[in-house]
């Protein structure tokens, strides 16, 4: 069988294809999750822990929350009355969303801001006040 | 915070719109203009994933705020297809698999556009310095520069190519 012969037989076996997905990722069409936008979306930033092993005393909101467009600020105590501040993994065991009382390691995530868009919630992030021992 | 009037042309259309001083390029540019084809990979410009082109130099728009831009002539991947036409780097990037995921390839494409612009004809090590800026964990960069070569002969072609009325 000569070399056309054998590729018409094959059907396509063998053969590159050109991906249909292309058209719109080289367009900057790719609509990844960061691209998605919808109504009411609200921005999420985190506070993290400057230390690696600490005992969270206090966290203080208020000057967070008085930024305007500040929406809310979240630990580990609001989410334990909706036993939601332990949650399970892929791995099969349970891990802490936010720190819970102890911080475990350096950039642990001790609360997050939610704000009307992202540098508003960096900011409450900055006016967050934890104190550590 | 006090907010600051900017005007740009981007991809051939005239915006103008109030910005804090301390917004950045990239995020006026996805959040504002709704342009998300430029992506923010690692904000912290060694990834290129948000290189957009001003006026005619490569930039990575998120280590450069959007006030510094006042006056430019941006261009984004939105803005390389011209009439429902791809231009020579989207081509070259889809018919050399130059992509997979595409994350990276919206800064890779404008790169490229400025790179073939600056160079155009350049050699294999020139373009993998070229396109240094650039990373992609995808595809182990050698479609990355066989596209960037096959939209470079295009190019080259196309400007032999005769005007005809």
């Amino acid at each position: 069988m000569n070399a056309p012969d054998r590729k018409a037989a094959l059907q396509g076996m063998g053969d590159s294809r050109l991906r249909k997905e292309d058209a719109r990722f080289i367009q900057g069409k790719g609509n990844y999750v960061d691209d998605i936008k919808l109504p009411g979306m609200v921005h999420m930033d985190i506070v993290r822990s400057p230390l690696a092993h600490a005992r969270i005393k206090k966290i203080n909101k208020e000057k967070a929350l008085a930024i305007p467009g500040v929406i809310a600020v979240l630990t580990a105590d609001d989410l334990k009355p909706l036993k939601l501040h332990w949650m399970p993994t892929l791995a099969g065991d349970v891990a802490a969303v936010l720190a819970d009382e102890k911080v475990h390691f350096q950039m642990h995530e001790v609360a997050v801001v939610l704000a009307d868009d992202r540098y508003i919630a960096a900011d409450g992030v900055e006016a967050v006040e934890v104190e550590y021992e | 915070m006090s907010k600051k009037i900017i005007s740009m042309n981007i991809n051939g259309k005239k915006v103008e719109e109030a910005v804090e001083p301390r917004t950045l390029l990239i995020h006026f540019l996805r959040e504002k203009m709704n342009l998300t084809g430029a992506h923010i990979g690692c904000e912290t410009s060694h990834c290129g994933a948000c290189t957009v082109d001003i006026d005619g130099e490569s930039v990575k728009s998120c280590t450069c705020f959007a006030v510094q831009c006042d006056g430019s002539d941006v261009v984004t991947v939105e803005g390389l297809a011209q009439g429902g036409v791809l231009h020579a780097v989207q081509e070259g990037f889809y018919q050399e698999h130059g992509l997979q995921c595409g994350f990276c390839t919206p800064g890779m494409l404008t790169r490229a556009y400025r790179f073939l612009q600056d160079n155009p004809n350049p050699t294999e090590d020139e373009i993998r310095v070229g396109m240094s800026g650039n990373l992609c964990r995808c595809t182990g960069y050698q479609n990355i520069v066989k596209a960037v070569q096959y939209a470079a002969k295009k190019l080259r072609e196309d400007a032999q190519k005769p005007v005809t009325a």
